[in-house]
């Protein structure tokens, strides 16, 4: 399918957001901003957006290929995925608890953190499992562990 | 120390409220910058989606074109020896890469019999 510019763009401004979010999740080298993460994800989204089947939805596409995008650069650049800094919240004496929270979850290895990344963002397993090209059981698995083990860092930290 | 739950909770609020910083115009240019480097297959475009002023230089990409070129700058620098040539005997040597050539002027040479001549010697 010859890949069309206006749907393409018609696209982009419907699944800005979640791509923005995939780049604030992997942190890279300090030669690399956010903005310079969303162009080489977007660049990514054209050179595949021709072969784009539509077998899965709109939004598990963008965000296999974000997340592939992303972890390449990470792995380019030698760093380590990061979880994005929280938004501005009111200060409490909660928010070192919450920030030990985000950085275990952004400490846990691949692909344990995309999938986290993923149930947070509300995919199903079966959507997890087609932007990490598991299989929903090895994503139901990975996720159960990985929850599992973060309730345990986070009631010991 | 809040319940983990309610902390994942709350970074799952946190994270669905994090939006796109730009502008939908910023957006436009973002992938105007996209397709037009998927175009011209540059590895990475700094800052503007029109494509960089090329120099002149950047023109003469094939050997034709060097040729073209050092045959212009030849014809520059010995066109006003082809001019002085007109009250000598007619006779004049030209050293072109070393090897040399003769050609003849009448005592009417001209700047047009000069060209003429060094066209037929770069041929």
């Amino acid at each position: 399918m010859e890949p069309d510019e206006r749907t393409f763009n018609e696209l982009i401004h419907r699944q800005r957001d979640i791509i923005w979010r995939v780049c604030c999740t992997y942190r890279l080298s300090a030669a690399w901003t956010t903005e310079d993460a969303f162009h080489e994800v977007l660049c990514a989204l054209w050179q595949g957006y021709g072969g784009f089947d539509r077998r899965s939805s709109e939004r598990t596409w963008v965000y296999r290929v974000a997340t592939n995008t992303m972890l390449s650069l990470v792995r380019k650049t030698g760093n380590q995925p990061t979880a994005p800094p929280p938004p501005q919240r009111e200060p409490s004496y909660r928010d070192d608890d919450y920030r030990d929270l985000v950085e275990m979850i952004a400490a846990l290895p691949e692909p344990d953190h995309t999938i986290v990344m993923a149930h947070l963002e509300g995919f199903s397993y079966a959507e997890t499992a087609k932007a990490t090209g598991l299989s929903v059981g090895a994503v139901s698995m990975r996720l159960t562990r990985a929850l599992r083990k973060l309730r345990k860092q986070y009631k010991q930290s | 120390m809040r319940d983990f739950k309610q902390q994942m909770e709350q970074y799952q609020r946190d994270l669905q409220q994090m939006r796109y910083p730009g502008s939908e115009s910023d957006l436009d240019r973002e992938i105007r910058r996209v397709l037009w480097r998927s175009e011209n297959g540059e590895r990475r475009v700094e800052s503007s989606p029109t494509a960089p002023a090329r120099s002149p230089l950047s023109t003469l990409h094939s050997p034709l074109k060097w040729v073209a070129a050092a045959a212009a700058c030849l014809l520059a620098v010995l066109l006003p020896l082809g001019l002085r040539a007109s009250n000598d005997d007619g006779i004049r040597n030209v050293t072109i890469g070393g090897e040399h050539a003769y050609f003849a002027c009448n005592n009417s040479c001209s700047a047009d019999a000069t060209i003429e001549t060094f066209k037929t010697l770069m041929r």
